[in-house]
Parts: C-alpha cells; sequence; structure tokens
C-alpha cells in the first residue's frame, strides 16, 4: 500500500494541535498536521473568550493550571515574534454579595499557589474608579493584571502556518475512520486513505474521547459544554477598560464582560451541557439570558447596538483536569479535554509533549533554517497594513478598503487567498482579515469579496456560498 | 497642507443624498466640491436596485436604480463635481475655519480641507445577528442589500429557495430582486401582526409571487452546519412552531443610519434614531458640517433623500457666505411610542424650510392618533392620523408651525401622541 508515512502524526488542528505541530516543526522530524475540517482553528478554537488567562483561578496541583502558566509565558513570549496581538487589560473580579466578598482572600491565596502574585484587593470605591459603568452594588473586587486579551483567529494560524513553512505537512479535510497498529506503526485509515506514522497524538478537542477509543483506551468521554457570545459595537468598547469577571462557581467561570482585539466588546459565555458535538447554535434562551446578566453588571453596555452573536463548545469531560496522557507503550500521546483554557495553554502543552518526546524513543535535532511566520496584525490596537502609508505606497491595494466596518484591504483579502495557508472557505477570510466580521456583517462587501474570492481561490461562487456540493466538507 | 487640496465643499458619500448635495453646491459660482465614494463608481444604493420608480420626485421622472445612479452622477459631473472613488473616508475634523478631511485609497493616505463638510454615508439594514436571531451561523443569510448586490452587481444567484423576514418596502424588493433571479420565495415572516408595507403591496405581491406572508411569527432557530438547510418560526399568538425549509434567508428592513464616521468625528448623535444630529439647514452642531440623506434617518426613498442633498447643498453655499444666520437650535424630544424625528432639531424661527425635510417613525402601530407638538406649554401643532405604522415615512409638516415667543434657553419642543380611548 502507497501510504504517506511521518514520524508523527497529530491528529486535530484546533489551537492545541497547531501549538504542537508548530514546536514539532522545530525538529528533524516528519511531521503531519490533520484535521476532518479544511481549515485550521475553525471549530471550538475560533468561538470562546479570547482571553488568555494567567491561570490565576486554576485550581491548584492540576496539570491545567501548570501548562496555562507555562503557556501563558510562553504565548506573550512568541506573540512577538509571530505577530499576535496582544492587550495586557487586566481582569476585575467583582463580589456582588457578602458570600463572594469573603471569597475575596482565598481567591487571592489560590492565585499565589498558582504562582500569579500580582493581584490586588479593590474597595467598591477603587472598583468604581477603574471601571465608572459598572452597575452599582459592588461590594469590592481583585484586579488581576497580567488577564490579557488577544485573537483567536490569528493563534492556530500563525502556528500552523509557521508549520507549514517549515516541512509540516498539513492534511486538511481528511476524516479518521480506524487507527491500526502494524508491528510499531499506527496506520490512520481516513477519507483521504491510509496515513502512516510511528507517534500520534490526539488533539482532537471534541472529538478526542473517540480517537482515544480507536487506540484502545476507555477512559474519558466528551460531553461538550457550550457558550452563547453576544459583541456589541465598537462604540461600547469605551465603556469598560478592564475584562469583568464574575466570583467564579464550581460548575462555571461565569458571564464576564471583555473587551475585544478587534475593538469590540463581548458578553458571555452561557454554559449548557449538551449531547451534539456539532450544535454551535444560539438558542432564544441563552440570548435573553445573556441580555439580562448583562444588564445587571453593566446597563450602559446593552443598550449599544449588537454585532453579532456566536456560541462555542468547550471540550469538557467527566473529569475536571486536562486528559493528558502520554503511552510510550502505545507511541500514543493522548492531549483531551481540553477545556476552556486551551488557547491560554496551547504553547505549554507543546512544550510538555516536546520535552516527553525522548521517551518514544524520538531524537530532537533542530532543524536548520527555521523561520518563524509573522502574522499581518488584524487587531484594532496595532496598526494595520492600510493605516500605512509605507505599505500602500509599495501596494497601492492595501488602501483600497473591501469590508469598511472592519477597513480590510483588498490586498488582505488576496493575501488569505494565498500563501502557505490559504483560507479555503469565507470563514476563512473572516479569521484571516476580520473582513464581514463588523457592525454590518458583510451587507456592503459580502457580494465583492465573494467575486474577489472566487477569483483567487479558483472555487466558483456557488461554492463559496456553500451552493454546489463543496469538494471537501467545510 | 498645500491650497492645492483645499476645496470649497467635501461631500463624503456618492449615492443620491450625496450627489444631489455636491451637484446644487457647485452650481453657486466658483465653488469647489468634491465628492468622496468608497465604491468603485458614485450612485450609492440605486446601482444595485434594479427596480423602477427612482428619481419621481427630485428629477420628476421614474428611472431604474442603475439609470438613476448614473443620471445623478452625470449631473453633478457636468455640474463641475470632481468624484474620488475607491476612496474612504475615516474621519473628519475641524481646525479654525477648516475642515480636515482623512482619507485612504491607492493613492495612499491622504489629509483634505475644505470650508464645509456634507456627510451622505447613508444607512444599511439591520443584520440578523442585531436582531438576535437564533441559531446556527450557515451560509446563506443575507440583507436585502446584499442579495441585490449579488444579483445586479455580481450576477451570481445567491441561493434556491428563499424566507424573507421582515415586511418593510425593501422586503417586497427583495421579492422581486429573488423573482427576477430565478428563485424561489418560500415564505415572509412578520414578528407583528400586520405587514409595515402597504396592505395593497403585500396583498398582491403574496398572489403574484405565491408566497405567503406569515404574521405573528418569529423566527427562533437558524438550521444548517454549513448552508442554510431551514428555519424555524413560532407564531407568538399560538406558540406554534414550524419549520421551512429554506436555503436563503433574506433579513430585510430595519435600517440604521451608517453613523460610524460621525461618531469617529465626534459628531453629536440623536440617540434616539442613533443618526447625525442636525437641524433644519441640516447643519450638525459642529461648525461647517452638514449632513443629509439616510444617514439622519434610515431609509427614505432615494428621491427624498436627494431633495434632503439639494438642501443641504444649498446651506453649504449659504455658509459659504456667511449668510448660515447664527441659529436658536431647538431641540424636539419625542415621547414613545414615537421613536424619534428627523433632523432632530429645529432652527427658530421657522422661515422657508422644504415640507419633505422631517419625518419622524412609530415604536408600534397606533390608529386614530393624534400627534401634538408643543413648545413653551402651546400647542405648536397637532394632527390627527388615521393608522400609524412602524418602519413607514410620517411626514411632519414643521415648515407649517409657528413657534412662540421666546422660550428658555433650555426648552424643548415636546412631541407627543394623543391616542383615542
Amino acid at each position: 500500500m502507497n501510504a504517506k508515512q511521518y514520524d508523527i502524526v497529530v491528529v486535530g488542528a484546533g489551537v492545541v494541535g497547531c501549538a504542537i505541530a508548530f514546536e514539532l516543526s522545530r525538529f528533524n522530524l516528519r511531521v503531519a498536521l490533520l484535521d476532518s475540517r479544511s481549515d485550521v482553528g475553525s471549530v471550538t478554537s475560533k468561538a470562546n473568550s479570547a482571553i488568555l488567562h494567567t491561570g490565576f483561578d486554576a485550581t491548584s496541583d492540576t496539570i491545567e493550571s501548570a501548562l496555562v502558566r507555562k503557556g501563558y509565558q510562553r504565548f506573550h513570549h512568541w506573540s512577538s515574534i509571530l505577530g499576535l496581538p496582544i492587550e495586557k487589560v487586566g481582569g476585575l473580579l467583582i463580589a456582588w454579595d457578602e458570600e463572594q466578598l469573603v471569597s475575596l482572600p482565598g481567591i487571592v491565596e489560590k492565585a499565589k499557589k498558582n504562582g500569579v502574585t500580582d493581584l490586588t484587593v479593590e474597595s467598591p470605591e477603587s472598583v468604581y474608579a477603574l471601571e465608572p459603568q459598572l452597575s452599582p452594588g459592588a461590594l469590592g473586587g481583585i484586579r488581576i493584571p497580567g488577564e490579557s486579551i488577544t485573537c483567536t483567529f490569528t493563534a492556530p494560524l500563525a502556528f500552523a502556518t509557521t508549520a507549514v513553512r517549515n516541512g509540516v505537512e498539513w492534511l486538511k479535510g481528511t476524516h479518521v475512520h480506524r487507527v491500526h497498529k502494524m508491528d510499531t506503526r499506527h496506520q490512520l485509515q481516513t477519507s483521504r486513505g491510509i496515513v502512516d506514522c510511528r507517534i500520534l497524538i490526539n488533539a482532537a478537542g471534541l472529538f478526542s474521547d473517540e480517537i482515544d477509543r480507536m487506540l484502545g483506551f476507555d477512559r474519558f468521554t466528551v460531553s461538550p459544554r457550550k457558550g452563547e457570545f453576544v459583541v456589541f459595537d465598537k462604540r461600547a468598547r469605551s465603556l469598560l477598560s478592564h475584562i469583568i469577571l464574575p466570583v467564579p462557581t464550581k460548575k462555571t467561570k461565569g458571564v464576564l464582560i471583555a473587551p475585544t482585539v478587534y475593538g469590540n466588546v463581548l458578553l458571555g459565555p452561557t454554559a449548557d451541557n449538551i449531547q451534539d458535538k456539532s450544535d454551535s447554535s444560539t438558542t432564544v434562551e441563552g440570548l435573553s439570558n445573556l441580555m439580562s446578566k448583562g444588564t445587571r453588571l453593566m446597563p450602559a453596555l446593552l443598550k449599544m447596538p449588537i454585532t453579532t452573536t456566536y456560541a462555542g463548545l468547550r471540550a469538557a469531560t467527566e473529569n475536571s483536569d486536562y486528559q493528558l496522557f502520554f503511552e510510550p507503550q502505545a507511541s500514543y500521546i493522548c492531549v483531551g479535554g481540553v477545556r476552556s483554557t486551551g488557547m491560554s495553554s496551547s504553547l505549554g502543552i507543546a512544550e510538555a509533549v516536546r520535552e516527553r518526546l525522548p521517551d518514544f524513543g524520538i531524537t530532537l535535532e533542530p532543524k536548520p533554517g527555521w523561520i518563524a511566520h509573522r502574522m499581518s496584525n488584524i487587531a484594532e490596537s496595532f496598526e494595520r497594513p492600510s493605516q500605512s502609508s509605507e505599505r500602500i505606497g509599495l501596494h497601492p491595494e492595501y488602501g483600497r478598503i473591501v469590508c469598511h466596518c472592519e477597513q480590510v484591504s483588498l490586498r488582505e483579502i488576496k493575501q488569505a487567498c494565498s500563501g502557505p495557508l490559504p483560507a479555503t472557505n469565507l470563514d476563512g477570510i473572516r479569521r484571516r482579515t476580520r473582513a464581514m466580521l463588523g457592525r454590518c456583517q458583510g451587507f456592503y462587501c459580502m457580494a465583492n469579496i465573494v467575486d474577489i474570492c472566487s477569483n483567487n481561490l479558483e472555487m466558483s461562487a456557488e461554492s463559496l456560498l456553500g451552493m454546489a456540493d463543496p469538494k471537501e466538507k467545510a | 497642507m498645500s491650497s492645492a487640496t483645499h476645496w470649497d465643499i467635501i461631500v463624503v458619500g456618492g449615492g443620491p443624498a450625496g450627489l444631489s448635495a455636491a451637484m446644487v453646491a457647485a452650481k453657486r459660482p466658483g465653488t469647489r466640491v468634491l465628492v468622496f465614494e468608497r465604491e468603485e463608481a458614485a450612485g450609492g444604493i440605486p446601482r444595485h436596485c434594479d427596480h423602477t420608480g427612482w428619481g419621481l420626485r427630485d428629477l420628476r421622472w421614474s428611472y431604474s436604480g442603475p439609470s438613476y445612479a448614473r443620471r445623478l452622477t452625470k449631473l453633478a459631473v457636468d455640474a463641475g463635481v470632481h468624484i474620488l472613488t475607491d476612496t474612504t473616508v475615516r474621519k473628519v475634523e475641524s481646525s479654525g475655519e477648516d475642515r480636515i478631511v482623512h482619507t485612504v485609497s491607492p493613492r495612499g493616505i491622504q489629509s483634505y480641507t475644505a470650508s464645509a463638510v456634507i456627510l451622505a454615508t447613508g444607512c444599511r439594514e439591520s443584520t440578523r445577528h442585531s436582531l438576535l436571531l437564533p441559531g446556527k451561523r450557515p451560509l446563506g443569510v443575507f440583507n436585502t442589500g446584499t442579495l441585490q448586490q449579488f444579483v445586479h452587481l455580481k450576477r451570481i444567484v445567491p441561493g434556491t429557495v428563499a424566507v424573507v423576514f421582515g415586511s418593510e418596502h425593501v422586503a417586497f424588493s427583495a421579492v422581486m430582486t429573488l423573482n427576477k433571479a430565478g428563485m424561489k420565495i418560500a415564505a415572509m415572516v412578520e414578528p407583528d401582526g400586520y405587514p409595515h408595507s402597504f396592505l395593497p403591496v403585500s396583498w398582491s405581491f403574496e398572489r403574484w409571487y405565491g408566497f405567503r406572508l406569515l404574521l405573528n411569527c418569529r423566527i427562533v432557530n437558524i438550521h444548517g452546519n454549513h448552508r442554510l438547510t431551514g428555519i424555524t418560526v413560532e407564531d407568538t399568538t399560538t406558540n406554534r412552531r414550524t419549520d421551512l425549509a429554506c436555503d436563503t434567508l433574506i433579513v430585510s428592513g430595519a435600517f440604521k443610519p451608517e453613523i460610524t464616521l460621525a461618531v469617529e468625528s465626534n459628531l453629536p448623535i440623536d440617540p434616539a434614531a442613533d443618526s447625525v444630529l442636525a437641524d433644519s439647514f441640516l447643519h450638525t452642531e459642529r461648525k461647517g458640517i452638514f449632513a443629509c440623506g439616510n444617514v439622519l434617518h434610515g431609509a427614505e426613498t432615494g428621491d427624498i433623500a436627494a431633495l434632503e442633498g439639494r438642501w443641504a447643498g444649498v446651506q453649504a453655499g449659504r455658509y459659504l457666505d456667511n449668510r448660515l444666520s447664527e441659529p436658536r437650535r431647538v431641540r424636539i424630544e419625542c415621547a414613545a411610542p414615537i421613536a424619534w424625528i428627523s433632523p432632530g432639531n429645529v432652527i427658530a424661527p421657522i422661515l422657508d424650510i422644504p415640507s419633505f425635510l422631517y419625518t419622524m417613525r412609530v415604536t408600534r402601530r397606533i390608529r386614530n392618533a393624534t400627534v401634538v407638538a408643543r413648545f413653551g406649554g402651546e400647542t405648536v401643532w397637532k394632527k390627527r392620523y388615521g393608522t400609524l405604522t412602524p418602519h413607514r415615512r410620517i411626514a411632519v409638516p414643521v415648515h407649517t408651525w409657528t413657534l412662540g415667543a421666546d422660550p428658555g434657553r433650555n426648552d424643548m419642543i415636546r412631541l407627543s401622541i394623543e391616542e383615542a380611548a
């Protein structure tokens, strides 16, 4: 059989799988990144609160807590190299009743245990000085200066693009049906034929339990937890400066209000346990709950126009910690049950995986000529290509604005259609450029963008609009 | 900034309002007028509205959208107006007697100065998200404007079977476009118990195009992982839910003024209409900056926008002549169920303003309503209306009003509705 052969295959191209592929691309290894979707970061990694967590509130002495802390540091380190936008806006956790107020010192203690030592307890006066638009009634709070916001679209793309530029093969639209053990190797039966590898890394997110079972284990089940979000117009951005957090309960971190790096404000998430792993729908109840919660937290916010709504799933399991298993005997690494902290921990997980590879008989030789791929900035608080006279001078199409709400230029759209990891659909254009994600949601520009993309992606307009059977499942 | 880039009047937006404003302003002797249009051609929304009936009140002829757009462009160019397309205006600032207009275009990042600026940035429809329509996010959910761009500008048929959400005039325009594109119309869905357009329109469209108008119906779910496969609607009188199969959902109407530039430029906004706050001369509260067309109020027909544009062009010319009298601005405050009135300010005393200028909207349908304007304890105006319908233009004849003697400094005109018992 003419199978593709690799040293390592990473199954799942969410932010965690992409970070692992990125890490592995730095060494002389034959690596493939595989996903059933046609694009990276297109399921849970795209739809969350986009917060880079310090891990101050993680349960101490868990794998999650250690990896979030490590991942947070590494994310900050790589952000300047890869061009990942970060705004260290800080978090402000608010106590709204006596019970929550008395729990604050405990939260500070726990944060210290987790290595986050710069928290400050704030009086009601200083809470309102920091966030004057908050509803009245806050009894106090904790400021967590390190909590940051970043771009959930750019991170997996930056990791995967760097990986692909350095020789990692991107096996998109490849669905794993079965995994066979052949001597010392894995044979993956996929929708695109046999993929053969020495070591399999399971980063399949919502489907990590199914892959784990294919390897003969039965130790956890992913029961997705849905979170709905409402995003407000950029005019709301001036209403707040911090990520406004509630006191977390055992079940959930609760509904927060956070600025986004695109200059909007988001409200969410809800937390509903569901069965269907494809159910990323917003609901009448979810949205109306958010609206009434938001009104209680910050009435002025709810007077602002709504830009968009979305829902994302967290790959929660029956266990509270990550399902990280190293199985040298089985040549298999499981990175399952990574929930809402995935983006924060992704580079921490990648490092943990890399550190254990020698146990799997892998020799890590650095790859000569490895290069980091710097992403084009799509965040609001850093310079965009169309704001640079120099870049427009070199390429006038940077000055031709196509998406007016988000100020995306023609050249950026064309670039999203090319390069090592081109977009494969309109959603991919959105995540690479921000086009169609603004207040008009494509009212002005969608027809134009479909036209531009069909010329630059060699896809028909109908196929881009999901009408003709697309060549691959998006 | 060299004087070569100084203009008398800069108009932002090359739709019916902006082109008409520019045309009229350019007829003032020696006046240099520049229009910035962010699209590749001037003309605005009519460029992709391929039905007839455009231009009745301003050009006194019935044009199709694209020919109306071409006609207005030609009239402006013939009057000596310069039009720069593919140019986005990011901000308008004031510096002494000058307005500075910051732009980006393939030519680079450039600033232009003008003595007066006229904003004519138009409006857009509400999105599915801003209306909080729940469900998945499949492809195939578009606004009417997007549908019309697909069909008329790009020759792309974006689906096969459509449901239209909303029942304003524009919803019926969507029906015509869908029909022209060869798409089937499965239904029109309206949350209220009556169509927002005229009854004869909805009645005849239903029969002619063979669809049902589902009143008292809200959308409670949108289905489809990749492309839209259907929606679930709920009859709010019976709570009965029905699935409608469709691959296209046209979210129509509920127009929002496109005030982004105004907000970026720190212009005062009328919170009720979420529009630019202007007065009887379409002068905003920033000296030398005017606004006209749908940025003032959401969608009016193109000819009304054009007439407002002409009025703004005349007033901007008077401003250049220093003949725009130092105004006594009086705010009009609306009480529910009046949603808003536009323009939101009145210049007192009221002299020679056009009859089409003031328009208001209500938030719900009201029968046998008397609309009353009071100022300083006196009733300025009173009119009885048979039926007032949301989203529909209600002309307010402010030009007939006489405001009483000098009121207190903060006095407002209060507009309210007295409903018949």
